[in-house]
């Protein structure tokens, strides 16, 4: 689970972890804010819905990874916490943050039939276990009121019983997780993971089966909740040079066609099934899809271009081509039109090489799949439209993106 | 002689139909009487069909998630896929070969794609949405690979 230094061996992070932003939002004169640390990242309000978001190394060793910073409070209360590097994730739904940033924060349990709830979530890297809480999340001057988030590491749930982990490893300390905390805005409303009573607020004394927490009280995602610009996101990031950067800054905007400042006029609209899947057509081949901000590269198969795609030696799930290489992959848009993309895929070793943080050109194998991970946002507008939510050019959900 | 043997023999299949419904999930590697030993009382519904010279056990759990697990002619599960918004217990599915879902996981933050000339694995996805697949090529009908997977 320690990431590697990408110059030693590499790894895939495609990850579905998901990260949310958050406001650097403050302004409350009784904010505690956590002490920053070199390399912490806080986020600047950019407008009322909108936030900045970085991708930039954190511990020295990520690649390719966007962090935000959330502000997160009592609820009703003006009693708050900014907690910096929380990852921007766009492949889970919900926050999920370490109990140690939370500092002196009193937040009540979330209840089923008047007993405290627990949660086990599973990510493809492992699991987080840990009660589910009740908080407000502010971005900029955006609010969750009362939404359920899980706390991991906490005192009470330290030991991910058997029946949630099944052999997994557990995420539950900063070196694991590589944040505070995950932010999951993708494109659901609740997160569908596995939920237990725990009588006495004990880990301990969680129930063995799972109970059946309905949608509405199981771990939000934050930006569902907002009273207004809630139907999605929209993250942008300009373009970088071919041989990456050390760091670079984008815009994460809150809610789609709402304001002047989150318009989808002339966007390509990619529609999803109810999973967030559409289909990619690469190489000849149709592969099953999505566009995941914590992905941290593109991953596909290399199909016919295998003797050019050769995997790195070192890295063995990246690509490693002798010369960076050009591609066309083309996906279906909504209307019946067609989106084609070009990519290029350069060599992974050379890059890491360089010690830079964020790569349009990073790519890494997985077979029957296409996911289009952080390289895609470089240079463009990307939309997430949440579920059921409609904006002007579409109902969720769906992925748009502007050149 | 004859008779009492065919008498045997449907006992036999009986005894298999009636506990295939419970069959929760199958060890990559077992054999099918294996995995009928091994139920762990899993509520899932069990469907079977044919597929590229491989009988095809589709498990559907509570949470919607669906686990396909491949068997050989001789009666070897020599594949699994999975698809859905929990990972299934990937340790009981997986066996002996979980050590090499945790190698994968070991070498990403995330989604993991490893193929030798003893296994191929790979785990990816979203949450909501997981999507992974196993497959032991030495033990895979001839001409079955991962693109015969279900996704």
């Amino acid at each position: 689970m320690k990431l590697m230094r990408p110059s030693l061996k590499i790894t895939v992070y495609l990850l579905a972890f998901i990260l949310a932003a958050c406001g650097g939002g403050g302004g409350d004169s009784t904010t505690i804010t956590t002490a920053i640390q070199s390399g912490d990242y806080t986020s600047t309000n950019l407008a009322q819905n909108a936030i900045s978001f970085s991708v930039q190394n954190i511990d020295g060793n990520d690649v390719n990874l966007p962090y935000v910073s959330v502000n997160i409070c009592q609820p009703g209360t003006t009693k708050c916490k900014i907690v910096p590097n929380v990852l921007l994730d766009t492949g889970s739904i919900g926050l999920r943050i370490l109990s140690s940033v939370l500092g002196d924060l009193q937040l009540s349990s979330q209840t089923f039939n008047n007993v405290p709830v627990a949660e086990c979530a599973t990510f493809l890297n492992g699991v987080t276990w840990g009660p589910v809480k009740i908080a407000d999340i502010k971005m900029s001057s955006e609010v969750a009121s009362s939404i359920p988030i899980q706390v991991i590491d906490d005192a009470n749930y330290l030991t991910a019983p058997t029946r949630c982990s099944n052999g997994l490893p557990t995420l539950q300390s900063y070196s694991k997780l590589r944040a505070n905390a995950i932010l999951g805005v993708g494109l659901l409303i609740a997160d569908g993971q596995k939920y237990y009573a725990c009588a006495s607020n004990l880990g301990a004394n969680c129930t063995t089966s799972t109970i059946p927490l309905p949608p509405s009280s199981q771990v939000q995602n934050p930006v569902a909740s907002f009273a207004t610009n809630n139907n999605g996101i929209i993250m942008q990031l300009p373009s970088i040079g071919s041989s990456g950067a050390v760091s670079v800054t984008g815009s994460l905007f809150f809610g789609i066609d709402t304001q002047s400042n989150n318009s989808s006029s002339g966007a390509s609209i990619i529609p999803t099934n109810s999973s967030g899947y559409f289909t990619t057509t690469f190489n000849s081949v149709t592969l099953t899809s999505f566009i995941d901000s914590a992905s941290n590269g593109l991953f596909f198969p290399a199909g016919n271009q295998s003797t050019v795609l050769t995997s790195c030696k070192t890295s063995s799930g990246f690509y490693c081509p002798d010369t960076t290489q050009s591609f066309t992959a083309n996906i279906p848009l909504q209307n019946n039109t067609t989106g084609i993309i070009n990519f290029s895929i350069a060599n992974a070793e050379a890059l890491f090489a360089t010690r830079n943080a964020a790569f349009n050109n990073l790519g890494g194998v997985l077979q029957n799949q296409f996911d289009w991970g952080l390289p895609f946002f470089f240079g463009k507008t990307v939309y997430f439209g949440i579920t059921d939510k409609a904006s002007t050019s579409a109902l969720g959900p769906y992925y748009g993106y502007k050149n | 002689m004859n008779t009492k043997k065919h008498h045997i023999q449907i006992t036999a299949i009986l005894f298999l139909v009636g506990l295939i419904p419970s069959v929760s999930q199958a060890e990559l590697g077992s054999n099918i009487a294996s995995v009928m030993a091994e139920q762990k009382g899993f509520n899932s519904q069990l469907t079977t069909s044919n597929q590229n010279g491989a009988t095809v056990y589709t498990l559907t759990l509570p949470s919607g998630t669906v686990i396909q697990e491949y068997a050989s002619a001789n009666g070897v599960i020599f594949a699994l896929s999975w698809s859905g918004p929990e990972l299934p217990n990937l340790q009981a599915i997986l066996g002996n070969h979980f050590k090499d879902y945790l190698t994968g996981i070991k070498q990403s933050r995330g989604a993991f794609s490893i193929n030798t000339e003893s296994i191929a694995i790979q785990s990816a996805g979203m949450m909501g949405a997981f999507q992974g697949f196993a497959l032991l090529p030495k033990q895979a009908p001839v001409g079955f690979t991962i693109q015969n997977l279900a996704q």
